[in-house]
């Protein structure tokens, strides 16, 4: 017992100074770069409830009345209600889209022996190599060629061509690392591949495909040249509404906030919504003992 | 016949795999592929299985044809070496599963994957994930899986290399005694010729893509055909002696052993005439301190392995080295013992290019 | 639970009501383009100010035989989609409003259908009276005696000083000329305040249309060329050297700016004043909508731009034309024809539109009530001064030539070239760039 009670008495580390002050200096790091990241949101959120005399003011005012001026003026002047919708509409069917032509695609990549299949994976990337601007001319012809222009399937369309590389390149990668002889398993269970395809891959891949689609969908979220040019008022979509409220040649910091906040708010709440699927733990230790 | 092998091939490019593998497994046999890694035994049983599609030749089972069939139309099972179980599902979902896509209605199911995962010893962990499980008991969970449809040929692609050594053991015993008594025709692949000696009823030493020699464990180990199959089979492996015919007379290195063969063994060392063959004898067919016997040599131990039920003594004649293995043994390294071949143990093995008599 | 993604009841409930959702919106989109068609819809394609917004609001409310809608873009966005739907011949939009400095490309290239050959096919229009407008606004929709457009807005560089900040300085005369400039800002550069803004910062050509305050330092030959391109469009910007001269007069006025003024473009130059940041400041007048709205409310002063020698003011704005394929010219026609009878300017006005180009608004004494900066046209004829349009209008790629200039100009100011090398390259380059 005496022996037990010597042990235990050298065994305990007597609290440091130096560790509390490693532990305080950690926590401060972190608290400056949180700080630093969120410094800009936090401003861009303030500025937008800042009256325009507020908001230009110089040195910056940190205690305020806030007003909700900047959202009326957006909503009710710019048609911003219609644009988010449209935004909506379009980027959520093209991201659908996109992810179910690109995964089975990357499907098909990753598993089965097709001739030419770099060359076709290489194509596929390619499409992301042209900078967008070349080609907005001959989107625009075609478009008012099949009577496209300002609609929304014209842009649904091009939105899927733009998120379909990433789509593709990526989940090929998510693919790839599912375990063949669990397909296998369901191969012979009696799965078509089609049903091992629905059943057993996506599943699986729940986080890779939560992950993929965010990003599609901020990337097509955020799109502007393409939309600018290709609507004119049927199908506008948000990001041309936000630009238009950068007035070049008045001060108008406060409406240009309000803009950034209606345009950030739906990726935030895509990412908290999927945020249960990027933080599932992978059980694939069913695999190897 | 359950499933016929006929002279299937796979080439990937320029790359031959398997080169014309011809065989025929019995209803309820356990026939075992055997052989070293790239020797072509997983990928025939992938295309047994039809996960590969053959380059050439056919496969039938149960007399149909199903060379180019969908695997889940063979109406076979297969168990793996990382075990292929779905994370996402608990163990009875797994279990269940090939049931569920055959669309077997819910209560049949319930009660065969009870019935199966109770004969398995699993049935406490149902409601587990496969990720909560240690690797004997995924082995198991597999194995549960593929038995519950009762399949016709359950294809096993070394479903016990990532287990330690004494669970491999009792795995082992416990899948030859469940699928004898089920009677399913089973094709096991593994590199562990204990295992195969263990559990076969027929033994197929694969090299190079070609099924080398089959027969049955008792058959291969005693009478390998060839310098593969008498190097793989056995630990340590059999000893053998380069031989030659000159002036008619069948010759070897240590000519006691030449003396010794079967006449049916020197007449066909006789007919390969130049071709390549060795005197082959197994280390535990060797006597020590033979004294009196015929065909003795003296030999220095080099030196002595005490494995507690056996041991091992390495020997030299001149420039030769092989191996007796002895129950005890009072030599040590250094001395000089007088070596002997039990009779009627001495063998025939030709060389790996010599194509055996079937 | 089930295997499959739709196995959980969220996910199913989501799909569903997304795919319901979808229905909805689609279906919405069929019906709003089902309005009636008893007036004829004029689209515009249009800008993002004052007087834009009053274009689809106010004024299309108070001009009953048409529907005018248009889209509000922003400025570079403006002039690609104004080429991009021209150029491929669209019909999109019916009137099209353009920065004045732009409208050579369309009139040349047959994009803007004159106005006197829509009269002719349809011979029973009204006839298109102008006259109600003023001079200098008028010059950028004309080309060989043919009419192609009206102007929405002029604006000329104002100068902007604070009145109570030149009575603490002691400066009774309002500078006029470059010398007097320098001097003031001089005198003025203390105490936190700055002697004068320069906006230098606004890089891209067709973000800062900024000839008022960097060619300001520029000396004319004479009161009615422009200093930039000759009557054969040959550059003559550094004449004699004068274009080295200009970099070396603004080099020396830097230290008496805000810090940071390279990087200045119009909405910080604003602020700057506005917040008090400094005392005078030579801009466009459509870009000092807010000053006022500061904290120096009601101190500032605003008048001529003090010039280096001629006395000569630069008129710019924008303009509206008509679309040569628009399939409603009768229509687009009489919209442009009525806006020619001064009402919609009013209503410009009245929206916040500082940048009037109606004759009447302009010669109307209480103006500067309210919109003090119109104080600049009332001071063009004291001080005898001759308008002149934007350099560049002549030719039909002047954002290029702009942007070239730009650049040479920023180099030899920051320093990274010597100002003869950057006005020697600028003369190759425009050279070579101009069409």
């Amino acid at each position: 017992m005496a022996a037990t009670d010597f042990s235990f008495a050298e065994n305990r580390q007597p609290r440091h100074p130096a560790r509390l002050l490693k532990a305080a200096a950690a926590y401060l790091a972190a608290l400056l770069a949180t700080a630093f990241f969120a410094f800009p949101v936090y401003w861009m959120v303030a500025s937008a409830l800042k009256s325009d005399v507020d908001v230009a003011a110089y040195p910056p005012r940190w205690s305020f009345e806030p007003t909700l001026q900047n959202f009326h003026k957006l909503f009710n002047e710019l048609g911003a209600w219609q644009a988010f919708q449209n935004s909506l509409f379009i980027v959520g069917i093209a991201t659908c889209l996109a992810m179910i032509f690109g995964t089975m695609a990357a499907y098909a990549l990753a598993r089965f022996d097709i001739g030419g299949k770099n060359v076709m994976a290489f194509e596929i990337l390619s499409v992301r190599m042209l900078p967008p601007i070349v080609s907005v001319i001959p989107l625009f012809i075609i478009a008012r060629q099949l009577g496209l222009f300002d609609t929304p399937w014209l842009l649904i369309a091009v939105y899927v061509l733009n998120g379909l590389p990433f789509v593709v390149w990526v989940m090929r990668v998510f693919i790839q690392e599912v375990p063949q002889s669990i397909e296998e398993a369901a191969l012979i269970d009696g799965c078509s591949r089609y049903e091992c395809f629905w059943r057993i891959t996506l599943p699986l891949l729940l986080p890779g495909l939560a992950a993929t689609m965010v990003i599609v969908f901020m990337f097509a979220w955020n799109e502007y040249l393409l939309a600018s040019i290709l609507t004119s008022r049927d199908a506008r979509t948000l990001p041309v509404i936000a630009a238009s409220a950068i007035q070049p040649k008045a001060i108008s910091w406060g409406l240009s906030s309000a803009a950034g906040v209606i345009m950030s708010l739906p990726v935030v709440v895509l990412v908290l919504l999927m945020q249960r699927y990027l933080v599932r733990g992978l059980t694939l230790g069913a695999v190897k003992g | 016949m359950s499933v016929e092998i006929n002279r299937v091939s796979k080439r990937f490019g320029a790359l031959t795999v398997v080169d014309g593998v011809s065989v025929d497994i019995r209803d309820g046999e356990f026939f075992v592929m055997l052989g070293s890694s790239g020797c072509g035994k997983t990928t025939t049983l992938r295309m047994v299985a039809g996960l590969e599609m053959p380059s050439a030749g056919s496969i039938r089972i149960k007399g149909r044809d199903v060379t180019y069939a969908e695997p889940r139309n063979r109406d076979i099972a297969m168990a793996f070496q990382d075990y292929g179980l779905y994370p996402h599902m608990t163990v009875e979902q797994n279990i269940e599963f090939p049931l569920k896509v055959r669309k077997v209605a819910e209560g049949e199911r319930k009660a065969k994957v009870r019935d199966i995962a109770e004969r398995l010893g699993i049935a406490e962990f149902l409601a587990r994930r496969p990720m909560q499980l240690s690797g004997g008991q995924r082995q198991r969970v597999s194995l549960a899986r593929a038995l519950v449809r009762n399949p016709h040929v359950f294809l096993m692609d070394e479903p016990l290399s990532n287990l330690d050594a004494k669970l491999r053991a009792t795995m082992r015993a416990e899948i030859k005694q469940l699928v004898s008594r089920l009677g399913i025709t089973t094709i096991y692949v593994t590199h562990d010729q204990i295992e195969a000696m263990a559990m076969a009823d027929r033994i197929a030493v694969m090299s190079n893509g070609r099924m080398v020699q089959i027969g049955s464990p008792l058959e291969v180990y005693d009478r390998p055909k060839t310098k593969f199959v008498a190097g793989f089979m056995g630990a340590p492996p059999m000893n053998l002696f380069r031989g030659a015919n000159v002036n008619g007379r069948v010759t070897a290195t240590i000519q006691p052993f030449a003396d010794g063969l079967s006449d049916d063994d020197r007449a066909s060392a006789a007919a390969l005439g130049g071709a390549e063959f060795h005197v082959g004898i197994r280390p535990e067919h060797l006597v020590l301190g033979a004294t009196g016997m015929p065909g003795v040599v003296n030999a220095q131990v080099a030196f002595v392995e005490p494995l507690g039920a056996n041991t091992n003594v390495y020997l030299t004649v001149g420039e030769l080295s092989f191996v007796a293995n002895v129950e005890r043994t009072s030599h040590k390294a250094g001395d000089v013992v007088e070596v002997a071949a039990r009779p009627g143990h001495l063998r025939l093995v030709t060389g790996d290019e010599v194509v055996p008599a079937a | 639970m089930a295997s499959g993604p739709f196995a959980s009841p969220v996910s199913r409930r989501l799909f569903l009501q997304a795919s319901a959702a979808m229905a909805a919106m689609s279906a919405g989109f069929n019906a709003s383009k089902a309005s009636a068609a008893d007036v004829p819809t004029l689209n515009v394609l249009n800008s993002n100010v004052a007087w834009s917004n009053a274009l689809t609001n106010q004024v299309a409310a108070a001009y009953k035989p048409a529907k005018i809608v248009g889209e509000s873009n922003p400025y570079e966005t403006h002039y690609e989609k104004m080429v991009i739907e021209l150029s491929q011949g669209s019909d999109t939009f019916d009137l099209v409003t353009s920065d004045s400095i732009w409208m050579r490309q369309p009139i040349v290239s047959g994009w803007a259908k004159a106005l006197d050959d829509i009269k002719a096919a349809n011979p029973d229009l009204p006839a298109m009276d102008v006259s109600a407008l003023a001079e200098g606004s008028l010059t950028y929709t004309q080309l060989d005696g043919k009419r192609y457009g009206l102007p929405v807005a002029m604006t000329t560089p104002v100068f902007v000083y604070r009145k109570d900040l030149f009575e603490k300085a002691g400066i009774d005369k309002v500078p006029t000329t470059w010398t007097e400039y320098l001097a003031a800002a001089k005198k003025l550069h203390k105490d936190g305040v700055a002697g004068t803004v320069l906006l230098l910062g606004g890089q891209d050509a067709l973000m800062s249309g900024e000839w008022g305050a960097r060619m300001q330092s520029m000396e004319k030959l004479s009161s009615t060329e422009d200093g930039i391109l000759d009557a054969d469009n040959k550059p003559i910007f550094n004449k004699d050297g004068k274009g080295v001269a200009a970099i070396e007069l603004i080099k020396e006025l830097l230290p008496y700016t805000p810090k940071g003024s390279q990087g200045f473009d119009y909405p910080e130059g604003s602020s700057a004043m506005q917040q008090g940041g400094a005392a005078m400041m030579v801009t466009w007048s459509d870009v000092i909508v807010g000053i006022e709205d500061g904290p120096h409310k009601g101190k500032f002063g605003y008048t001529v731009a003090p010039v280096v020698k001629e006395q000569q003011q630069m008129i710019g704005g924008w303009s509206i034309f008509i679309n040569s394929h628009s399939r409603q010219l009768p229509d687009a026609y009489r919209f442009l024809q009525w806006m020619a009878t001064g009402k919609a300017y009013e209503l410009f006005r009245e929206a916040g539109e500082s940048s009037i180009c109606l004759k009447a608004d302009i010669a109307n004494p209480d103006i500067t009530k309210t919109i003090p900066m119109a104080q600049v046209f009332k001071d063009f004829g004291p001080r005898k001064t001759a308008s002149i349009p934007l350099p560049l209008y002549r030719i039909a790629n002047a954002n290029e030539v702009q942007r070239i200039i730009f650049e040479e100009l920023q180099a030899g100011i920051t320093g990274s070239k010597t100002p003869a090398a950057a006005m020697k390259d600028a003369e190759a380059r425009t050279a070579a760039a101009i069409k």
